[in-house]
């Protein structure tokens, strides 16, 4: 056994999960490897390190002020910024809570606005909107559904800038055609979904090229022609590109031209392809 | 049960800390057997020790609710107190951590043990701090947390040499903790400090055990790298 392979089993090695193969090959390189045996008492050492880390005491007063808090209708904390925090050692905290309390009711009094006060309403958000509410599935332990991880990934938001303006513009700008036929540069009937979504945003470039080339621009350099190279290849296996291009070119916008580029470029290279085929060969 | 045997209840590897081995060796038996029984009736009800108080609380009783939280605060604190370094936040985010299991509370179905019902809770609350804040802010708040040296000296340490020499190491290896992406954070945290199972953690975390697994491997490693001073003077003492 290899050391790179070794080092990969010794983590499951130091917990006594090996099956028994793979164990007794382990023991063998580390009877033979002085590399891989430091290697395993060094983690053997991070693990004692960590569990020598001493109990830390909670506050005294921690659950005395959740039940306060609680019976005063209170349902979450108030988050308040570090440098006001320091502030809050006891013998500090008290008269200063009292003068803006004192400052917050005269501001009141004189309708700078209401104070939050727990009514027949419900208990109150003191947090606002710093809190973040949970989500759903964390109080079903059992493992989320595909379902739940949809709802959620539709709630949540998209991870790069260009998937979620893909999406935006997917959603909001343009409906997907469904009588657009899937067909290959080559006649195939092509399943996959990825297609229909370029199909699409070409349909969109098409019949809006203004609104596509807004959104365009607002993508950074080099996005854009991650945006835009998919599209013009699809374009031109469909046999599309020449019309996008024009439409494009007709917009009255500063990247009109540079957009058009490309969808020029793959068109005119699949019409030189489509000539060289043989005639029977359609779209 | 009695209160004693509430500790063993949490994984062979807890159990093993503290009580003698042929105590454990009963104990791990009885938990076996329960662990069946309650596998067939599908719920964690009647094994679970906390499983009367949840019930009462359920159907409003608050004093139970009180005592639930006092019999859990030590372990949230600990894993707040770990995962962010600064006493202040760790106090925040256990009220928070509290006030939040009051209010969503009648969702809790006991599909598995309160004990990890309650560090989902925790963690996630952890984890969301983090995201409340904004990564900067979190950033900088972790080195704010960092640089304000000496403010969460131990006071109970789990053993007692540790106690006057090992301060600056336990302030390296909190330092070196804090410096880890919060998931491999987390995780290790749960394994190696809490001392729940994969099994747990990754229903506490709603992961896969294979991404626990992972996780914790890598964050071993990255401490290793991380401690290199102090694992090294360990380890002279045990090559073979």
């Amino acid at each position: 056994m290899k050391c790179a392979k070794a080092r990969a089993h010794l983590g499951d090695h130091l917990e006594g999960d090996l099956e028994l193969p793979d164990r007794r090959e382990v023991d063998l390189h580390l009877a033979a490897c002085p590399d891989c045996r430091r290697e395993l008492s060094e983690l053997r050492s991070t693990v004692a390190l960590l569990r020598a880390l001493p109990d830390p005491q909670p506050p005294e007063g921690l659950v005395a002020s959740v039940m306060q808090r609680i019976d005063a209708g209170e349902t979450r904390v108030a988050r308040m910024p570090l440098p006001l925090r320091r502030v809050c050692d006891p013998r500090v905290a008290a008269p200063l809570a009292a003068g803006i309390a004192g400052l917050v009711l005269f501001a009141t009094m004189e309708g700078a606005g209401p104070l939050p006060i727990a009514d027949a309403n419900g208990p109150v958000d003191v947090a606002g909107a710093n809190a973040v509410e949970p989500a759903e599935w964390m109080w079903k332990l059992n493992p989320p559904t595909l379902g739940d991880r949809l709802e959620e990934a539709r709630r949540a938001p998209a991870p790069s800038r260009v998937a979620a303006a893909k999406r935006a513009q997917a959603m909001r700008l343009f409906r997907p055609r469904a009588s657009v036929p899937n067909v290959g540069f080559y006649g195939r009937t092509d399943p996959d979904p990825h297609y229909l979504d370029l199909d699409a945003q070409i349909d969109g470039a098409l019949n809006q090229p203004e609104a596509f080339l807004q959104f365009v621009s607002q993508l950074e350099e080099a996005d854009r022609s991650s945006l835009i190279a998919p599209l013009a290849v699809r374009a031109a296996r469909r046999g599309d590109a020449q019309d996008v291009a024009g439409r494009l070119r007709r917009a009255h916008h500063p990247l009109a031209q540079q957009a058009a580029e490309p969808f020029e470029r793959f068109g005119r290279s699949a019409a030189r392809t489509v000539e060289a085929m043989p005639a029977s060969h359609t779209r | 049960m009695a209160t004693s045997g509430c500790e063993v209840f949490e994984s062979p590897r807890t159990a093993a800390r503290s009580a003698a081995p042929t105590q454990v060796a009963s104990q791990v038996a009885e938990v076996a057997t329960r662990a069946v029984r309650s596998v067939e009736s599908g719920s964690f009800r009647e094994v679970d020790p906390d499983g009367e108080l949840v019930e009462r609380w359920q159907q409003g009783d608050l004093a139970a609710f009180e005592e639930l939280i006092h019999r859990h605060q030590p372990r949230v604190f600990r894993l707040l107190m770990r995962m962010l370094g600064s006493r202040e936040e760790a106090e925040d985010v256990a009220q928070e951590t509290f006030l939040s299991l009051h209010r969503h509370g009648h969702k809790f179905r006991h599909d598995a043990r309160f004990s990890t019902f309650i560090y989902r809770v925790a963690a996630n609350a952890a984890l969301n701090r983090r995201r409340t804040l904004g990564r900067k802010n979190a950033r900088i708040r972790e080195l704010q947390v960092r640089n304000a040296a000496g403010d969460d000296l131990p006071t109970s340490p789990r053993d007692p040499e540790s106690a006057v020499s090992g301060s600056e190491t336990q302030r390296r290896v909190q330092d070196a903790l804090l410096q880890l992406p919060p998931d491999l954070r987390m995780a290790t945290v749960l394994y190696d400090i809490e001392g729940l199972s994969y099994k747990e953690i990754a229903t506490a975390l709603n992961i896969p055990e294979g991404t626990v697994k992972s996780r914790i491997h890598r964050a071993r490693s990255a401490l290793r790298d991380r401690l290199k001073s102090f694992v090294a003077a360990q380890t002279e003492g045990d090559t073979p």
